[in-house]
């Protein structure tokens, strides 16, 4: 899924009960994501102008804990759940 | 900058069987220094560091880099002996930078996921069942070779699609490659079987498609998912050889940690829910990785007081930064208990080993059914005759000689 197809601005969201802290989404997008107290968090979670990026720290987070939505409709942009969860 | 080189012996056989003794010595120095590392390649002059929030702060910083190419052309720099040719080596996740990067492991990340990962729990635990049934008790066996090893080569093995006959010879060419005691002539030829067995797998794949990664990753290719011939190779070569010798030393020092800990084995005999805190205290306490794998700087970044130029060879010291007291307490105690921060030794950053949640799984599988089918643990050799690895990459026993019943 990319960017161009499901326009910004987005809502971010990590879970840090599930978030192991590998600091995976803090190097892919380093403006977004911060490593706090061994945990990761989004410093902005609403309105954020979309990247591909984003997309690609939601898909290579190891623990699987960020959802990008698109604002507005809740439409998951990433992950997709094409596995079948 | 002779004055930042130190006289540590990282390639001694001594510092193999006890790197903490100097470890200990290197964190109390106050600036970071440049010493002599042996890579699978070539002997380098890299800088080395130890402290735990250089360490984590270093595997997180963009401005060190891991592209194949440019590292090739800073290690050459940076060889001991100039006549060292580096082998090309095509671009894997492991080594290279973004965008490459990102493009490489996201083709490979949807398979690692935890969630994913738990679907192969059965049958992994059915292998582990398998590789423990057939333990006589009480009676001496080789825990390195018939469970630590054999569990995730098998496992790795069948993810990647590799018949079983063939990882024998994948635990030769590995061992080739990572041992101190083998030649650069070794290595190379090691390396060369190697890559002439994937490339045989991958067009065997190509041609009769099965239910493993390698399929997988061909029909990605075919998709449009942007992955070139020699980088799946290479990709292939990665998850073998990450694949199962960091898990295998995972089980066999957790294995010498809880037989040295007898009161912290029984916590686990008792509450068996411990153990999942019990891997990541087996993952601090020996980090399977000595060193991480290859970084260099693509700027100058300021380590303390020491600012390392650009192109240059940095290693940081996974197993140096897990016992550093700053971030543990007491950290040469070893405790199943323990809470606070986590290890490096799965790294920190983009390049955080992919296969954390499937290697953590397989601690928790085999160590579960070990505590609780067996409560007598005995060395079958004095402690003294232990020997690890002669290695810089890997900590690990070379064999676990004991008695379980």
């Amino acid at each position: 899924m990319s960017a161009d197809v499901t326009a910004g601005p987005w809502d971010v969201e990590v879970d840090r009960a599930v978030c192991i802290g590998s600091g995976v989404c803090a190097g892919t997008v380093p403006g977004l994501f911060r490593i706090e107290s061994g945990r990761a968090r989004a410093v902005r979670e609403n309105g954020v102008p979309a990247d591909d990026l984003i997309v690609d720290a939601a898909l290579n987070c190891p623990a699987l804990a960020i959802t990008v939505r698109q604002a507005g409709t809740g439409t998951v942009i990433a992950p997709d759940d094409a596995d079948g969860g | 900058m002779s004055d930042t080189v130190s006289d540590v012996d990282l390639l001694s056989w001594e510092f193999a069987q006890d790197p903490h003794l100097r470890y200990t010595e290197m964190r109390a120095d106050p600036g970071v220094r440049k010493h002599v590392v042996k890579t699978l390649a070539t002997e380098l002059n890299a800088w080395v560091v130890t402290g735990f929030e250089d360490a984590r702060s270093l595997l997180a910083d963009p401005r060190l880099g891991k592209d194949v190419e440019r590292l090739r052309e800073v290690m050459t720099a940076n060889a001991v002996n100039p006549a060292d040719t580096i082998a090309r080596t095509p671009r894997s996740m492991l080594f290279s930078d973004p965008p490459d990067h990102t493009r490489l492991r996201k083709l490979l990340g949807n398979v690692f996921t935890m969630r994913r990962v738990e679907r192969l729990r059965p049958w992994i635990e059915e292998a582990t069942d398998g590789l423990l049934d057939a333990v006589p008790p009480g009676e001496e066996f080789d825990l390195v070779e018939r469970i630590a090893m054999a569990l995730p080569t098998y496992v790795i093995g069948r993810l990647l699609g590799v018949p079983q006959e063939r990882h024998d010879d994948f635990r030769e060419w590995n061992g080739t490659l990572a041992s101190l005691h083998t030649t650069a002539a070794e290595k190379v030829e090691a390396h060369r079987r190697t890559f002439a067995y994937l490339t045989d797998l991958i067009a065997e794949k190509r041609r009769d498609p099965g239910d493993d990664i390698v399929s997988a990753l061909i029909a990605a290719q075919d998709d449009g998912g942007r992955i070139a011939d020699d980088e799946l190779l290479s990709s292939t070569f990665l998850l073998m050889n990450a694949g199962y010798e960091t898990t295998a030393h995972m089980i066999g020092s957790g294995a010498l940690a809880l037989l040295r800990n007898p009161g912290q084995r029984e916590l686990l005999r008792r509450d068996p829910g411990l153990v999942p805190g019990a891997v990541e205290e087996f993952l601090r306490y020996e980090s399977p990785l000595n060193m991480s794998t290859i970084r260099y700087t693509a700027d100058p970044v300021e380590v303390g007081d020491v600012t390392i130029p650009a192109g240059e060879i940095v290693f940081v010291a996974l197993l140096a930064a897990n016992r550093d007291p700053a971030a543990f307490e007491d950290p040469d105690r070893f405790d199943v208990t323990r809470t606070g921060r986590s290890h490096l030794s799965f790294g920190h950053g983009i390049h955080h080993c992919i296969g954390a949640p499937l290697a953590r799984m397989e601690g928790d599988i085999v160590f579960r059914r070990l505590v609780t089918r067996f409560a007598t643990w005995e060395l079958a050799v004095p402690a003294a005759e232990l020997r690890w690895k002669y290695s810089a990459q890997f900590r690990g026993l070379e064999r676990l000689p004991v008695r379980l019943s």
